[in-house]
Parts: structure tokens; sequence; C-alpha cells
């Protein structure tokens, strides 16, 4: 059975697709394969979009081991996957691999909860309160601008080389992407449905809870994902040049030894944390917001 | 504060004593006068309705009733019997459900905030829900059911509450004509078992001279007063009786005319 928009009764002068010589003809829209076979369908779009999304990274891994194989590529600058990989397997089983991502993962997840929080909380205070919001607005952009990098200097005078100044930097990057956004979020939230809460007389408390913080969720969240990918590319610039573990310091010092396979690895290592990170930012955006799901 | 025109102190049957009231919106281009001199009393268990044409304040005049506006000049009184009972609940005209919360969330939201508990708050959202026609939807979010059905939910947050005041805010816009009947006489029967005071803006005279006891017409911007219109028709009404009657027509009539001198000033 086919569905087609045409007039009870009349009769169909043309061919499947065609239009008529004559200028005229049927438009016939039908279900196509989504319709009549949705749950297959279905799975089969999943399927190929998952295969392409693996078969085109591992194409041009592969493409690149070939050219280093063939000799095009310099091996001392590019590095076939495979020696790479060998190289990985060294540095896990001499555990040094274990104990830079361990570091590096440490101090991300300090630096991202701790900062990201506070601007959650700090956010949903000053985005409700005009006059806060006001007040606060032009320096929180001023300093949402500087280049965070360019204070780790003045937190290694502050707190020295050790964890503390790390995790710090990391706070203070994801805190301004995350108040920032929040502040938006929140001031944004649309009045008429602060005038239901009003006309229900609810508690200030009752309105941050089940008003505010719901309505500005989604773009908090957002703000979360960016500052997810930035705590990963903060720690690394600062484990380049104050640190003496994590995979920023194994990519500098792979430099400093002259061992470029050990640089890949740190390379690629920290990649993945940035994807894994964002993965699970995915998952708790799918558990926090049902209704957007 | 200007002099009050009529009695000082509202008699005592009335529940929203309005007393030259006067809205002005400044914006950044200039102000708009939205109302101007409304002086209306609401009387206790009244279903009132406000009808005129689009723009003429009607939604002003009852947020200020719901207190989310202040008037810019003159007074509005209202009176609160029983401080267990909420005052006031709005069904506003944009419906303004929560995308975030479930229909059954969206329903105890206000319940909660008069501190009822809530597994009781929860049998109240499904029985004002089921009275919707809104059974089976309760765990849907609001964004996955029609606009039809948004406007029930906001009908339901806000007669679940069984406030002393309902402001209706063109509750049935945006329903079919047929369902539009139907609600309109359950509205009309739920009206009549817990008689509570009603204000109902609506566009259409039919609703207004089936519904309201009285009809108070708005003319165009600035929004006053026009006239009150006292419905004759008995109670219980059967909308059906009503609608074949000889007073219905005449009613209708002269509040059109009304209504259309409203539209040409000319
Ligand atoms: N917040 C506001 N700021 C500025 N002007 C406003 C505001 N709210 C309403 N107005 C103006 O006041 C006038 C009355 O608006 P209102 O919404 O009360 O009309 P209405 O009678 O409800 O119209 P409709 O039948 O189309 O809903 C309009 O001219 C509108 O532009
Ligand atoms: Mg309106």
């Amino acid at each position: 059975m086919t569905a087609a928009i045409r007039d009870q009764g009349s009769v169909s002068s043309s061919d499947a697709g065609g239009v008529a010589a004559a200028g005229g003809g049927w438009r016939s829209i039908k279900p196509g394969l989504a319709e009549t076979d949705p749950r297959g369908y279905a799975r089969r779009r999943r399927l190929t979009e998952r295969g392409v999304a693996i078969a085109v990274p591992v194409a041009l891994v592969a493409l690149w081991q070939y050219l280093a194989a063939a000799g095009v590529l310099e091996s001392n600058y590019f590095p076939a996957p495979t020696t790479i990989a060998e190289s990985w397997a060294e540095l896990v089983a001499s555990g040094v691999y274990q104990e830079s991502v361990l570091a590096s993962l440490q101090r991300i997840v300090a630096g991202y909860l701790l900062g990201g929080l506070t601007a959650v909380l700090l956010g949903l205070v000053i985005g409700s309160v005009r006059l806060l919001r006001v007040a606060l607005e032009p320096t929180i952009s001023a300093l949402y601008t500087v280049p965070k990098l360019a204070i780790l200097p003045l937190l290694l005078l502050i707190f020295g080389l050790g964890e503390t100044s790390k995790i710090l930097l990391v706070a203070l990057t994801c805190f301004f992407v995350v108040l920032i956004n929040t502040i938006d979020a929140v001031s944004g939230v649309s009045s008429r449905y602060h005038d239901v809460g009003r006309s229900c007389g609810a508690s200030r408390w009752a309105t941050l809870w089940h008003i505010t913080l719901p309505a500005a969720l989604p773009q908090i969240l957002t703000g979360m994902r960016i500052a997810s990918g930035l705590a990963v590319i903060v720690i690394v610039g600062a484990e380049f040049v104050a640190a003496d573990a994590g995979l920023g310091f194994l990519v500098w010092n792979s430099w400093n030894l002259g061992v470029p396979e050990h640089m890949y690895v740190g390379i690629v290592s920290i990649s993945l944390i940035g994807v894994a990170f964002g993965l699970v930012l995915r998952g708790v955006q799918w558990l926090l917001t049902p209704w957007n799901r | 504060m200007p002099p009050l025109p009529h009695e000082g102190t509202p008699a005592t049957d009335v529940k929203i004593a309005v007393r030259r009231l006067g809205k002005v919106f400044s914006t950044g281009a200039g102000s708009v006068r939205a109302l101007e001199d409304i002086t209306l009393d609401v009387r206790d268990g009244e279903f009132l309705c406000l009808l005129g044409p689009s723009g003429c304040g009607k939604t002003t005049l009852l947020r200020v009733m719901a207190g989310l506006e202040k008037p810019s000049s003159g007074t509005l009184e209202m009176r609160h019997d029983d401080p267990s009972r909420s005052l006031s609940a709005v069904v506003f005209q944009d419906y303004s459900v929560f995308p975030w919360k479930t229909i059954r969330n969206n329903v105890i939201f206000p319940l909660l905030q008069t501190g009822v508990r809530r597994s009781r708050a929860r049998e109240l959202a499904d029985h004002w829900l089921a009275q919707l026609d809104l059974a089976g939807f309760e765990d849907a979010y609001p964004d996955t059911v029609s606009g039809g059905m948004k406007q029930r939910v906001a009908i339901a947050r806000a007669l679940a509450v069984q406030p002393e005041l309902l402001l209706m805010d063109e509750p049935l816009a945006a329903l079919d004509a047929q369902l539009r009947l139907l609600l309109q006489e359950k509205l009309l029967d739920l009206w009549q078992a817990n008689q509570n005071s009603v204000v109902f803006v609506t566009h259409s005279i039919d609703e207004a001279l089936l519904l309201g006891d009285r009809i108070a017409v708005m003319s165009a911007r600035p929004g006053r007063i026009a006239t009150v219109i006292d419905v004759p028709f008995d109670r219980p009404r059967d909308p059906d009786e009503i609608r074949a009657s000889p007073d219905f027509a005449t009613l209708r009539d002269e509040i059109w005319h009304r209504l259309r001198r409203e539209l040409q000033p000319a």
C-alpha cells in the first residue's frame, strides 16, 4: 500500500516519479524506507554512521603507516604508528605512562571541579541579583579575556612549583568560562517562567531550584563542556614548563631527550583524554536535562 | 493618590475593587498607555468576562490583578478571605508551562508552594489532569505534546490550587472548536461546584455570554471599561439551550456593535 496525495477517484496519468508530457502531472509523495521499515532503517543508519566514524581515523593511520614505511615521511619527525605503539608499550611497562596520565588527570579533574562548580554557584547568585550582575560583569569580562597561561608565573611565584599552582590554573580557566555562561543563562531566563513562580508565591529558594536552575541548565552545561576542553589545553601548557610529571611534561621532555615517539604517545593520549572528557559531559548532559533528550 | 470616585471602602461582596487604575509602559521608543481610568468591581463568586479588541490591555489588567504588575496610577484592592487557601492562580495567555518538568510536576509545583504534601499534591495533580483529559500524559514532557494540550496543562495547574480567585487569560484559545465547547461546559461545572471568583479574558462574544455573569467590554487603547453587561441567563446553564435562546442573539448583536465601534473610532 502506498499513500499518495491525489484526489480520491481521479486517475493517475503519470508513472512513478515522472511529470506528464503536457506539463501537468502528479507529484506523488510516498513513504520511504525510513517509514516502511523504521527500525531497520535506524539500525542501518546507526551502523553506517558508527562505521564511518571509526573507518576515517583508521584509514588515516593506515595511510600514515604506509607513507612512513615507504620512506616518504621523515622518521625523525613522523615515526610510523607501529613505532609509536611499541614505545607506548614500553612506557606502559616501565610505569612512566600511567604516572603521567594520572598526574595530568588529577590536575584536570580537581581544577575543573573546583573552578566549574564554584562558577556555577556564583553565577546563579550573580545572574539572579541584578545589582551584583551590573557591578561585576565588566570586571568578569576583563578577567575572562586574560589568557590564563599568562598568569602561571604569578601562580608559581605565590604557590611554588607544587600541585596547587597547576590545579588553580585549571580552576581559573574553567571558572571564567563557566561563570560567564552561567550568568548569561540565568539572566536570560524568560520572565514568563518567573511570573509563574511569583503568581504561585514561590520562595526565593524554590524559584532558584525549580525555575532558574533548570531553565539555565542547558547553557550552563554548554559552558562546562567548553571548559572541559580548555582544562586539557591549559594543563598541557603548564606541564611543559612547571612540572616533572604529566602528559605535558612527557611531550616536552621527549623533545629535550630527542625521542619523537614519546612525544606522539603524549599527544595522542592528551587528545584521547579530551575526547573521553567530552563524552562524560555528554552523559552528564543527558542525565541532567531529560526534557532535551 | 487620586481620590476614590465612588465609595471609599469597597462593598462587602466585592472581591476585587479597581479604582481609576491606569498603566503606562515606558519603553525605549516612548510610552504606551495600556490602561486608563479603569474602575471595576469583581464580585464574590462571580464569573466576570473581559472582552475587548487585541492590544486593549486585557492581559495587563489581569497581570495587575495577579500582582505581577503595579499600576501607574489608581488602586486595586483584593480581599483574601481564607489564609489557608491561595488567593489567586493564573492561566497565562502563552501557557508558560515549564518545559523542564513533566506534565504532572508542572501541576504539582504550585501546590508544593502552598504547603501541600507531595503525595497529596500528586493525587490532586492526577485528578485535575484527568479532568482535563490529560490522563496518560502525566509523565510526558510538555514539548512532546500539542499546543492545545499544553494549554490544558496550564489550566489544570491553576485549577488544582483551588484559589479564591481564578485569573484566566484566553485559556481556551488554542483549542479546536469541539474541545473548546466541551471545556467551556467543564469550566462551568467546575466553577459552579467550587464557587470561586473568576476573571476570564476572551475574544469570543459567545464564550463570554455562555460563561459570564457579567461582561466587561473594554475599549481600544488606552484600555478603558466601555461598558459592563449583565448576562441574564440562569444557572446552572445549559450551553445548548442558551445558544438557542433569542436573548443570546440580541445580546450578541449588542456586544458586537459595541466592539465594532471600538475598532472603528470614526
Ligand atoms: N511589558 C510591556 N512593555 C511595554 N508595553 C507593553 C508591555 N505589556 C503590554 N504592553 C502594551 O500594552 C498594550 C496592551 O497589551 P495587552 O497585552 O494587555 O493587550 P491584550 O488586550 O491582552 O491583547 P491581546 O488580546 O492581543 O492579548 C499593548 O499596546 C502592548 O504593546
Ligand atoms: Mg492578552
